[in-house]
């Protein structure tokens, strides 16, 4: 079993995206200079390297084979590689008549398919109307090595995480809150098949899928309930719009305030059992008995929002570093407690292990 | 917005402001980055997730919901991998059982389907007519036969304008033929009689008037088809009874009460029309929810994932059987669905249930292997239903055959239409789209595919569904209306979409609707075995493996949590189609293989 603490878990994937976006930082993508004219169709049949074919092929394929396509064969020289040039379904190598790329080109597949479809590669070079020849292709094939070193795979038994999805977010920080539909909505009539409501108020951050039944009778809190959830993610499909499964600046500037909304709602909520199931709000930071219980309160907390028993430095960490930090002037705990309490469900609720699985 | 001060939220987002500052300096999303599964340390197995992780990860996966608190104290109390191992199975096990699971699938289905709204192919939501129902309505408060269920003329129809003699007429018939409700609801000598209707079997409702006398013809015409009518001025629209002899037929099985079937309820005028997506239970909510409802059930009930395509059955519950058996009713061929029957055994309306199409529409056939070519036969008893490329909500979803034909391939063969590169010729536009013009660069893979959706065609405004060159709907004499009129400007002759010869169609004018591909046309590197319409499409789906490919990069993607990365995994694709199709291609079992997998279980 692993043993690192949340503080380790959390370091170490702010470490990871850190490192992704060093990679990805500029984010170009790479163009190909075309091929040298001493390497075109109509001399010798000259010897080409990996890239050249690359080069030559793609003006006819990439189309329908570059990025973003179902079989993106053309979408670099890695891909290229990969998927036709050491694929032995696609390339026999030193057999060109036995390799299933010439037979596609050239119209003689036995799947019946044709590249490109009901055009053919080999009819299009014939007419001088491609950038390499066939008897280029072939003599390629011919004298084409095995791979040296390997090529690029994934780590498929490495880390994947994903964020939730609009429906989980919400859900989830709902019941971990003790919060129901009722803390957002009043009913406002209609009937049982299609009940009406009205918000409550717009400012905590109502939340509602537009593809739901049901209506939200006010207009404004129709809107703001059906674009908070939109922000989150989606989906809107009566209105043609996917889900967006991205943890990006969109879903993260409406999920702060969001978060902190709701923790505001559940720290309010007369006898909120779920969210205060070992202390109360009045429990005092100033008495022994009373930091005992707000600890064991935000270990609670930490296991129900995070999946994950806290270690004593966690805890200390959110009773000094928000906890206390964020005590507020008062005459009664209650008063001083209030604003503590929601920044360490914040806290929580904005964790990258609350947001990830 | 109440939020906090702006100083106590700065150092809330502590935690996550690194990772938005590189969300922003980025260009990808690093959760989904191909690059971000491997910056994980494995080496010594610590990336593994603690059981509560694992559990947590279990419960959002297959529930969308996080565990208890109890349930975490349980795993935090296994004292060993072994004891973590069983708890995770048992999870896994009760999941996957449950009807949460099932309604997740729903969810899944949307996505996965891309549903829709229907009103693209279909009547829009002032205009949605009950499932093609003639209308009948309670005698008004205060009229001797308070409550009885009657055909009246339609307020609507008063807005007719009037004909030069100051008479208004419907279908050529003066509209007080049918009497207004006052007239009737009033009048002592009307005749009332106890009906079992179809929306309530085992009970009786009152009628007043011919709704209840069971007529099925009246003055030689069809009273099962009725007649749409719609009126401009107030942007309503009606189904009309055919004549003034017609009722509601059998058991009412023409009508609903109101167009809106919401009843008992609040008074008629305030209900919600059953067009809004709004209404739970909803006839037009309930076309929407059709495809991922069958999506789900196929998954639930561990039927082969093929049958998605293959299958010649769906999911309905009461209402939109009901829009089923009113769809095929306009063919005057289906007048044997009167006694049917269908509505009996039905204790609760809202159940969705297994039900095949034919038993509903008689022209969405069972036979798996039907073949039919108009240049040699007249007309075909129908097209052979396939699970969701049949069902009515994405038939309206997708209306038009090019649209069916593009959608089905992105999701069912993953298919991705591109942009073709800059300065590639093309062959001057001619007759044939698929072969010259630049929209051939995505046409020579659309028109074979749309062949199979041919004959599938709505009329826009009253939302009826022909079934092209059957029954009713073999190619009119007098070309007026959709579809028909776009099928005549579509269909061209010796064309990729049409291949059939001028002659053909002077033969006989329904050779226009060919739907299967000929030996010189494939789809997919395949011509496929004939079957005509969509289910010959769903063949070619799944005999050419794209149909599986794309799947198992689909449910990899749902249930592990990462896009298969296609440039550098193509044999582990191949090696989940392996596992996928041993499986009979049921989703459950692959399911628990995925869960299986190193990948479901590292992580943070």
């Amino acid at each position: 079993m692993r043993s690192e603490t949340g503080s380790e878990m959390r370091q170490w994937l702010l470490a990871s995206m850190g490192l992704i976006g060093a990679t990805l930082f500029g984010c170009g993508t790479g163009t190909y200079s075309w091929l040298d004219q001493g390497t075109n169709p109509g001399g010798s049949v000259a010897r080409l390297s990996n890239d050249e074919v690359f080069r030559g092929l793609t003006p006819s394929c990439e189309g329908c084979h570059g990025a973003g396509a179902s079989i993106p064969s053309f979408s670099s020289l890695a891909a290229f590689e990969n998927l036709i040039v050491y694929n032995s379904g696609m390339v026999t190598i030193g057999a060109p008549d036995a390799s299933e790329l010439v037979r596609l080109l050239e119209r003689t597949s036995g799947t019946g398919r044709t590249m490109p479809p009901n055009i053919g590669f080999g009819d299009l070079a014939a007419r001088g109307q491609t950038q390499v020849t066939m008897a280029q292709i072939r003599r390629w094939i011919s004298e084409l090595q095995p791979r040296s070193g390997g090529g690029t795979t994934a780590a498929r038994d490495a880390v994947t995480l994903r964020r939730k999805t609009a429906e989980q977010a919400v859900e989830t920080l709902k019941d971990q809150l003790g919060l129901t539909e009722e803390d957002f909505l009043a009913p406002a009539g209609g009937t049982p098949n299609e009940p009406y409501f009205r918000t409550l108020d717009v400012e905590n951050y109502p939340v509602r899928a537009p593809d739901s039944t049901g209506i939200i009778t006010d207009y404004y809190g129709q809107t703001v309930a059906g674009q908070l959830f939109l922000s989150l993610g989606g989906p809107n499909l009566l209105n043609n719009r996917k889900r967006t499964k991205v943890l990006g600046p969109g879903f993260l500037q409406i999920w702060i305030p969001l978060s902190q909304a709701w923790c505001r709602t559940a720290v309010e909520k007369p006898n909120n059992s779920v969210f205060f199931r070992d202390a109360s709000l009045s429990d005092s930071s100033d008495s022994t008995a009373g930091v005992q219980r707000i600890r064991n309160n935000i270990a609670y907390l930490h296991l129900r929002m995070l999946g994950e028993s806290p270690t004593d430095v966690d805890v200390d960490d959110l009773l000094n570093s928000i906890f206390l930090h964020y005590l507020q002037p008062g005459s009664s705990p209650a008063e001083r407690n209030k604003v503590p309490w929601i920044a360490v469900c914040a806290a929580l609720a904005q964790d990258p292990l609350w947001l990830t699985y | 917005m109440k939020c906090l001060p702006i100083q106590m939220r700065r150092d809330l987002r502590k935690h996550l402001l690194p990772v938005c500052l590189l969300l922003v300096a980025s260009c990808a999303d690093p959760l989904q980055s191909p690059t971000a599964h491997s910056a994980a340390p494995l080496q010594d197995g610590s990336a593994r997730l603690s059981g509560t992780r694992l559990l947590r990860r279990v419960y959002l996966t297959l529930l969308g919901k996080e565990p208890s608190t109890d349930a975490y104290v349980a795993m935090r109390a296994a004292g060993s991998d072994q004891a973590r191992d069983l708890l995770i199975q048992r999870a896994i096990d009760d999941a996957l059982s449950s009807d949460r699971f099932q309604e997740q699938m729903v969810t899944f289905g949307r996505d996965y389907l891309q549903s829709g709204p229907s009103a693209f192919g279909t009547a829009d939501e002032s205009s949605w007519t009950g499932g093609l129902a003639i209308v009948v309505t309670p005698c008004p408060t205060g009229t001797r036969h308070v409550g009885k269920l009657g055909i009246f003329r339609s307020p609507q129809l008063d807005l007719l304008p009037p004909d030069g003699d100051g008479v208004i007429r419907y279908a050529g018939v003066p509209i007080t033929t049918w009497g207004d409700s006052v007239s009737i609801c009033t009048s002592s000598s009307a005749q009332t009689r106890a009906v079992e209707p179809w929306w309530a079997p085992g009970t009786t409702v009152q009628t007043i008037g011919r709704a209840g006398t069971g007529a099925v013809t009246s003055g030689g015409r069809d009273c099962g088809r009725g007649e749409y009518v719609f009126v401009e001025d107030n942007r309503h629209a009606h189904i009309f009874a055919p004549d003034a002899g017609c009722s509601c037929g059998p058991n009412l099985i023409y009508c609903a009460v109101g167009a809106r079937y919401d009843t008992p309820g609040p008074p008629l005028e305030s209900q919600p029309a059953d067009g809004r997506y709004t209404m739970a239970n909803g006839q037009r909510r309930s076309a929407f929810e059709e495809p991922a409802r069958l999506f789900a059930h196929v998954i639930q009930n561990d039927k082969p994932f093929s049958d998605l395509v293959l299958g010649d059955y769906t999911v309905v519950n009461q209402k939109l059987q009901h829009l089923y058996v009113r769809l095929a009713r306009m063919n005057n061929d289906n007048q044997a669905l009167d006694g049917s029957h269908w509505w009996q055994g039905i204790s609760n309306p809202n159940d969705w249930r297994e039900v095949p199409f034919s038993a509903m529409h008689p022209n969405l056939l069972s036979d798996r292997n039907y073949h039919f070519d108009p240049r040699t036969a007249a007309a075909p008893a129908g097209i052979p239903s396939a699970g969701v490329l049949t069902t009515l909500g994405q038939l309206g979803s997708f209306a038009r055959e090019r649209v069916s034909a593009a959608r089905w391939l992105q999701i069912f063969a993953c298919y991705n239409f591109t942009a073709p590169p800059a300065g590639e010729q093309f062959p001057p536009l001619d007759r044939d789209l698929s072969a010259t013009g630049q929209c051939s660069h995505c046409h020579r893979v659309i028109d074979p595919a749309a062949v199979f959706f041919k004959r599938l065609g709505y009329n826009p405004d009253s939302g009826e569904l022909y079934i092209g060159g059957t029954g009713s709907w073999r190619w009119p004499e007098v070309v007026v209306g959709d579809p028909f009129l776009r099928w005549n400007n579509t269909f061209v002759h010796d064309t990729v979409l049409t291949p059939v010869s001028e002659s053909d169609i002077g033969r006989n004018p329904d050779a226009r609707l060919i739907d299967f591909l000929l030996p010189q046309s494939s789809l997919l590197g395949r011509s496929g075995d004939g079957t005509i319409g969509p289910l010959g499409f769903g063949k070619i789906l799944v005999e050419s493996g794209e149909f599986d490919r794309c799947a198992v990069q689909q449910l990899h993607e749902r249930f592990i949590g990462r896009p298969i990365d296609l440039t550098t995994e193509r044999e582990f694709v191949d090696t989940l189609v392996a596992k996928f199709v041993e499986g009979q291609r049921r989703v459950k079992p692959f399911i628990r293989y995925l869960l299986a997998q190193d990948a479901f279980r590292n992580g943070l």
